[in-house]
C-alpha cells in the first residue's frame, strides 16, 4: 500500500506545482502590467495553488481510506466461503468502515443485518424495489422521508450478480448524516460485496454439484452391481441383456432365475421416477421379485407379480411410487413362454416368420392398486420365435427436435435384424436410438432382454 | 412450479399443461396436502405428454383420496395420452370422463 501512496503524493504535488511555475513567464510577457498588479496577481495565483493542493490532498486522504477500507475487506473476506457466512462479515465490515449503526445485506430470499435487526424485511424489500425502479442508489434521511421507527438515515445500494440486481446493501443510521466520501465507500462496498457474492454463489454450485455427482455414482455402482454378471445358459434359447444408465440413474433393473438347466424365469422392471429414490426403489423391487420367483411354490409370472404387489403395495404408496414389471418363464417341453405383464410396454414379440407386434399388459404396475389384476398368458416359442423386452428409456427417447422415438420404429428394427442373433439385434437397437437422439444426453436408462428360441 | 388449481364445490380441479413429468410431479403431490376434501379432478386437455413420474403423482393422489373415501378422477385425455394411459393399463385404475363436467357431476351421484 505504501510505496503506491508515496506515488500518488508525488504525482499530486507536482501536478499543482509545475504548472504554476510554467504558467508565470507567459503571463507576464503577454499582459505587461504594473509591479503591484504582478504582486497580487502572482498572490492569487498562489492562493489558488493553496486551495487545490489543499483539495487535492483531502482527495488523497480519502482515497486512502477508501483504498486501505477496500483492502481490509477483501483481506478479511477471502478466508469466508459460504454466502450467507460472507453476507454476516460483509454487514459487519460495511458497518464499522461507513460508521453506521447498522447494516442490512440482502441476496435473493436471504437476508441478513448486522449487529442486529434494524429494519423489517418488508420495509427493506421495499426499499429495493423502489431503488431497482429508479435505476439508482437510494439515500432517504427524516424528516424529508419518512422512515421506520428508530430510523435517521438510510442509504440502500443495489448489489449486481450476475448481470442482474439481485442483492442490495443498506446502511442505517449515520450520525451527522451520510458524506459524499461515505457514499462512494458504499458504493465501493456493494461492488465488492457483488463479487464476493458471485465467487460464493459459483463455489457453492460447485460443490453441490460435486455431491450430486458422487450420489449419482454411488446409485449407478450399486445399480450395475445389482444386475446378473451372466446370462443363463438354456440350450434351446439365445439370450442377450443390457443395461445402460442414465447419468441420472433411473430404476430400471432385470434378472433372470434359472430354475433348471433347460428352464429359466426372466424378470424386468422400471421403477417410477429417477434418481437415487428410483434406484434404492429398484432394489427393493428386485429383491422382493426374486423371492417370490425363487421360493413361492408352483410360481407362475402372475403368481410372482401379485406376490411382489402384495409385499410392496404399503411402501410403494408412501414412496409415491410404482413399478412396471414383465415376468415370463420359459417351459421348453411345451415350447411356450409363459409370461405376465403389469403394466410394462414395451414387451415386443416376433413369431417364426411373422411381423414384430406388441405385446400389451393387461395388469396395472405394481403398487397401484392393493391387488394385482395381471394373468398368466402363453406364447408359441419355438425355434425363431423372437421375444424383447426394453424399458421406455427407448420409445421415449428424443431427437434434437424432441420428437420421440416411438414403438413403430422399434417394431421396424426388430423385423430388420429379427434373422440374426440376440446380441445384433440388441445392438441394432442400441444404435437406432442413438443414432436418433444424435449424442444428445441420454436422458432415462435403456434396458432390454432379447431372447430368441433356437433348434 | 405454479399450480393452475381451482374448485367447483367440494371438489379440487387441477389444469395441467404440455409434458406433466417429473418437473411437475412433486408440485403436484404437494397440492394434495392442501386440498380441504379428498376429491379431485385432473383435466389433462392440455397434457401432450407424462411420464412415469407424473402417473406415480396421480397414482398417489388416487390412494389418498380414496383412504379417506374420496377420489381423484381424470378428464379429457388427448390421443398420446390415453396411450400411455392403456400401455400401461393405468385407465384400469382410475376412473376417467370425457369431460370436465361430467368428472365433477360424478361425485354427486
Amino acid at each position: 500500500m505504501l510505496p503506491v501512496l508515496a506515488q500518488m503524493t508525488r504525482q499530486i504535488t507536482e501536478a499543482v506545482v509545475a504548472p504554476s511555475i510554467h504558467s508565470m513567464p507567459g503571463g507576464i510577457a503577454i499582459e505587461p502590467c504594473s509591479r503591484t498588479d504582478a504582486e497580487s496577481c502572482l498572490h492569487a495565483h498562489e492562493l489558488q495553488c493553496e486551495r487545490d493542493l489543499e483539495q487535492m490532498a483531502g482527495q488523497l486522504v480519502e482515497t486512502q481510506d477508501l483504498l486501505l477500507a477496500m483492502y481490509d475487506l477483501t483481506k478479511a473476506t477471502r478466508s469466508h466461503l459460504g454466502v450467507g457466512e460472507i453476507l454476516r462479515h460483509l454487514a459487519r465490515e460495511a458497518t464499522r468502515l461507513v460508521c453506521v449503526q447498522g447494516a442490512v445485506l440482502c441476496v435473493g430470499p436471504t437476508m441478513v443485518q448486522y449487529p442486529e435487526d434494524l429494519i423489517d424485511e418488508y420495509a427493506v424489500n421495499m426499499y429495493i424495489r423502489i431503488a431497482e425502479q429508479r435505476g439508482e442508489d437510494l439515500l432517504l434521511s427524516a424528516p424529508h422521508s419518512a422512515l421506520p421507527e428508530g430510523i435517521t438515515n438510510l442509504c440502500l445500494m443495489p448489489i449486481q450478480i450476475r448481470g442482474g440486481i439481485r442483492g442490495a446493501l443498506g446502511l442505517i443510521n449515520r450520525e451527522g448524516g451520510f458524506t459524499a466520501p461515505d457514499l462512494k465507500l458504499a458504493r465501493a462496498i456493494a461492488e465488492q460485496a457483488g463479487a464476493h457474492i458471485e465467487h460464493a454463489m459459483l463455489y457453492q454450485e460447485t460443490l453441490d454439484q460435486a455431491r450430486l455427482q458422487t450420489e449419482m455414482e454411488v446409485a449407478r455402482r450399486v445399480q450395475l452391481q445389482l444386475l446378473p454378471h451372466t446370462r443363463p445358459r438354456v440350450s434351446t434359447l439365445d439370450i442377450y441383456a443390457e443395461s445402460r444408465p442414465a447419468l441420472q440413474v433411473g430404476g430400471d433393473f432385470y434378472d433372470f432365475v434359472a430354475k433348471s438347466d433347460r428352464s429359466v424365469m426372466l424378470i424386468l422392471g422400471d421403477v417410477s421416477g429417477k434418481g437415487v429414490s428410483a434406484a434404492m426403489i429398484m432394489g427393493m423391487v428386485r429383491f422382493a421379485a426374486r423371492s417370490a420367483a425363487r421360493f413361492l411354490p408352483d410360481a407362475t409370472p402372475a403368481s410372482i407379480l401379485s406376490r411382489t404387489n402384495n409385499d410392496l403395495y404399503d411402501d410403494l404408496t408412501l414412496l409415491d411410487s410404482f413399478t412396471t414389471a414383465f415376468v415370463a418363464q420359459y417351459e421348453p417341453d411345451h415350447g411356450l413362454m409363459r409370461y405376465a405383464n403389469a403394466g410394462h410396454a414395451p414387451v415386443i414379440y416376433r413369431a417364426p416368420g411373422g411381423r414384430a407386434q406388441m405385446l400389451e399388459a393387461d395388469g396395472v404396475p405394481i403398487g397401484v392398486l392393493p391387488i394385482s389384476l395381471s394373468e398368466d398368458y402363453t406364447l408359441a416359442f419355438a425355434p425363431g420365435a423372437l421375444l424383447v423386452i426394453t424399458t421406455d428409456g427407448f420409445n421415449e427417447a428424443r431427437d434434437p427436435d424432441g420428437t420421440m422415438f416411438g414403438y413403430e420404429r422399434l417394431l421396424e428394427i426388430v423385423d430388420e435384424f429379427a434373422d440374426q442373433p440376440a446380441q445384433v439385434i440388441a445392438y441394432g437397437l442400441y444404435g437406432a436410438i442413438d443414432g436418433f437422439t444424435a449424442g444428445q444426453t441420454q436422458e432415462d436408462d435403456q434396458t432390454l432382454i432379447v431372447i430368441k428360441g433356437i433348434a | 412450479m405454479a399450480l393452475n388449481t381451482r374448485s367447483i364445490g367440494n371438489v379440487g380441479v387441477l389444469d395441467l399443461h404440455g409434458r406433466f413429468d417429473a418437473h411437475v410431479a412433486p408440485a403436484v403431490i404437494e397440492w394434495y396436502g392442501r386440498l380441504p376434501a379428498p376429491q379431485i379432478v385432473v383435466n389433462l386437455v392440455d397434457v401432450t405428454f407424462i411420464d412415469s413420474s407424473a402417473l406415480a403423482a396421480l397414482a398417489g393422489g388416487m390412494k389418498r383420496c380414496r383412504q379417506r373415501d374420496g377420489d381423484l378422477r381424470l378428464c379429457a385425455l388427448q390421443q398420446p395420452v390415453r396411450v400411455i394411459f392403456e400401455l400401461t393399463r393405468m385407465h384400469r385404475a382410475f376412473e376417467i370422463f370425457a369431460t370436465e363436467a361430467e368428472a365433477v357431476a360424478s361425485f354427486t351421484r
